[in-house]
């Protein structure tokens, strides 16, 4: 029973997980600041701030969600120093994202940035450490 | 020269990595469908024009807003083209291992390439010179390859479930 419930939330995980990055990556490289649609710039700057606005609550319900399936994941999961340095990592993330989101701060964005990479990299090597687990699901 | 246990993982990996580009694929369509769509983004603009004061024909709306949506649709292109490409290597591995015919897999990568070859046209509709007809045409056929697409995924998740209650 948990084995298949653990199963679909990693699905639905995955689908936010997917939301987050096409969000970071339309507002990141194709809505990114310099991104211009018209000759007239405060109308350009005005179009570009509401679609990635839009963006970015996507991106924060996403990632709350997200968050939420990794500690549902951790609950289910043995308590190894990798699992808890990640879902402490993830809880930083998440307060740094919302404190960005609300106050919209120059150190706050960079602190969500860098949490952000370290939790992807801790996530990279959980992964890797259950490898062989993978072979289930090839 | 690679074991059986190390294809395996490789394999493993390739399938994770196919199911988030699925459902990159997924969303970026989801997204351009519903929240950029053509009316909201000319809702989008049409706000931004009563805000700065600037004044622009409806016409000139529709324009802005398709060439906003060209932009989105490029990343649902680029990632739709890399899922066959994923899904063969994922075929041909697992060909390897079982030394049998995967029909199902095969079937899966049929349907992502045809899916990937009616969207390219589509894509490339106006350097290709297509007519307006033959392109609604092609919309069609992506449609339904996305029909088919979706019977697939539930029929592997039914698999995929059957498979855990039976402890395999």
């Amino acid at each position: 029973m948990n084995n298949r419930f653990l199963r679909i939330i990693s699905l639905i995980g995955v689908f936010f997980l997917s939301i987050v990055f096409i969000v970071e990556y339309y507002n990141g490289v194709v809505f990114n600041n310099e991104y211009t649609v018209l000759q007239d710039t405060i109308l350009s700057n005005k179009i570009n701030y509401l679609l990635r606005t839009t963006l970015w609550k996507f991106h924060l319900a996403s990632g709350i969600l997200l968050s939420l399936i990794f500690v549902v994941v951790w609950k289910f999961n043995k308590d190894t120093w990798l699992n808890i340095l990640f879902i402490k990592t993830i809880t930083i993330l998440v307060i740094s994202g919302i404190s960005n989101y609300s106050f919209e701060n120059k150190y706050l964005h960079i602190a969500h940035i860098v949490v952000s990479i370290a939790s992807i990299i801790i996530f990279i090597i959980a992964l890797a450490e259950n490898l062989t687990l993978w072979r289930r699901y090839a | 020269m690679l074991n059986k246990s190390n294809t395996m993982k490789i394999i493993g990996f390739f399938h994770v990595l196919l199911m988030i580009l699925i459902s990159s694929v997924v969303i970026t369509a989801i997204f351009n469908i519903t929240l950029f769509s053509k009316a909201n983004l000319i809702e989008t603009i049409d706000y931004a024009l009563d805000v700065t004061g600037a004044i622009m024909s409806p016409v000139d709306s529709l324009l802005v807003a398709r060439i906003i949506r060209q932009q989105l649709w490029q990343v649902h292109f680029f990632v739709g083209v890399s899922l066959p490409i994923m899904a063969a290597i994922i075929y041909l591995m697992r060909q390897q291992i079982y030394k049998t015919k995967q029909i199902t897999v095969f079937l899966n990568v049929s349907i992502l390439f045809y899916m990937s070859l009616v969207g390219s046209l589509l894509n490339f509709r106006r350097e290709l010179n297509l007519s307006l007809d033959f392109a609604n045409i092609l919309r069609d056929l992506h449609w339904t390859g996305i029909y088919i697409f979706i019977a697939f995924v539930l029929y592997h998740l039914y698999i995929v479930l059957i498979k855990t209650k039976r402890g395999y």
